[in-house]
């Protein structure tokens, strides 16, 4: 077979549209596809500090191969919607994307290089492996349909808008995924927060995104209690306020001590990524 | 006969369904995104739809949900098609409250069952047709 001759443009030099029909094009035959629209698309870029012009498009003779995306924050990259369409796979295009985003990423200075990989996407994980990203650790996508709580709240809660909650998340040691980095929640609209103390010193944050349907990127901390029962108490809190929305978290750790109080909420695990670093 | 309504993002996946329902002399509207649905369903009040999880706009299971919460589809059998692995796609179609689950890629004989089953119908032809 004729090696494929492969050219990257920038993603600047596309259109939102252009861009998310080929992500969508090379996601069709993925066991979870996750397509997206322009608009999503354009609000992913902007929440995640995606850098377009050091993100790529794979051409080949003006045909649209494949995409890649890099994240950017102080001293860290992120590679994200990496794509490649399934009749052109296995024929380089994703390892010249992931090595030129890797070149990017030594250029300007980047200590560590983080990815998600769906757990069971044996190619991709494959590939990384190759470019010697190690698996840093397991990631939960929880998810729970619209109902009410499953338990009845006791103790007061104190409700907070965004400017709070975003100062609540820095009390986080600093290890979360990408996705769920202080960062990415500064980036997002429509962040609130909630607040739980007991009688003997326990206390309890929860943050969150609400949007007409959705509850999402859920973010916690507890502190001096059961992890699990402070936990169901703010959990019981965001559904009786919110019964009729659907909600959804991803990127949790596996081992979370939190999340057996999810599962008693009703959250079910839908599949997992592995997180994977490569230090550069 | 019935009205179905298929809400799905990928055009083989939608016209493969188009194909088998129109085959068995069902009516076919397609829609390609979450919100596109939605309005059909408002719009043309279809007997059965036939719901992707993955839409570009809006998830199949936010969907269900806005569609659930229109009195005239209440009663109207919504069935999730999906291309997750089996276990988890069950789950989610239990969870949410989806009448059926339809695997992809489609196999005629197991979707027009499925399909038929929830219209009170039984397939004609059917090991002609596969």
């Amino acid at each position: 077979m004729t090696k494929t001759k492969l050219k990257l443009v920038p993603t600047s030099e596309f259109t939102f549209e252009e861009l998310a029909d080929a992500y969508n094009q090379t996601r069709v035959d993925y066991m979870v596809p996750m397509p997206m629209n322009a608009e999503r698309l354009a609000e992913y870029v902007h929440v995640y500090d995606v850098d377009l012009e050091k993100s790529y498009v794979a051409i080949n003779s003006e045909q649209t191969l494949g995409l890649c995306m890099l994240g950017l924050r102080p001293g860290i990259s992120w590679i994200t919607r990496l794509g490649i369409l399934p009749i052109r796979r296995r024929m380089g295009s994703g390892e010249a994307l992931m090595r030129r985003l890797l070149e990017v990423s030594e250029e300007i200075d980047v200590k560590q290089t983080f990815l998600e990989v769906i757990k069971g996407n044996v190619p991709a994980h494959s590939l990384f492996l190759k470019l010697n990203f190690e698996e840093f650790r397991e990631l939960l996508i929880l998810r729970r349909p619209p109902l009410p709580s499953v338990t009845i709240p006791v103790l007061e809660a104190q409700w907070v808008g965004k400017q709070e909650a975003l100062e609540l998340l820095l009390q986080r040691i600093p290890a979360q995924a990408w996705t769920n980095q202080t960062k990415s929640l500064a980036n997002a609209e429509n962040i609130y927060g909630l607040k739980v103390e007991t009688k003997d010193g326990g206390r309890g944050w929860l943050v969150f995104q609400r949007t007409e349907f959705n509850l999402s990127r859920l973010m916690f901390h507890t502190e001096n209690s059961d992890p699990i029962e402070l936990m169901l108490e703010m959990l019981a809190h965001l559904h009786t306020k919110f019964p009729n929305l659907d909600s959804y978290t991803e990127n949790i750790p596996v081992e979370d001590p939190h999340f057996p109080a999810f599962e008693a909420m009703g959250y079910f695990e839908v599949f997992r990524r592995i997180e994977m670093v490569r230090p550069t | 006969m019935a009205k179905v309504l298929v809400i799905e993002d990928v055009a083989d996946s939608a016209n493969l369904a188009r194909k088998i329902l129109t085959n068995y002399d069902h009516e076919v509207l397609v829609a390609m995104t979450g919100s596109g649905g939605l309005k059909l369903a408002i719009d043309e009040r279809p007997d059965l739809v036939l719901l992707d999880l993955g839409l570009p706009d809006i998830d199949g299971q936010t969907l269900l949900g806005r569609l659930r919460t229109e009195a005239e589809l209440g009663n109207t059998p919504i069935i999730l098609c999906s291309a997750w692995p089996e276990e988890a796609a069950r789950k989610m179609a239990h969870a949410y409250g989806f009448d059926g689950y339809i695997s992809k890629p489609y196999k005629v004989v197991k979707f027009i069952t499925v399909v038929d089953s929830h219209l009170g119908e039984q397939p004609d032809n059917i090991h002609d047709q596969n």
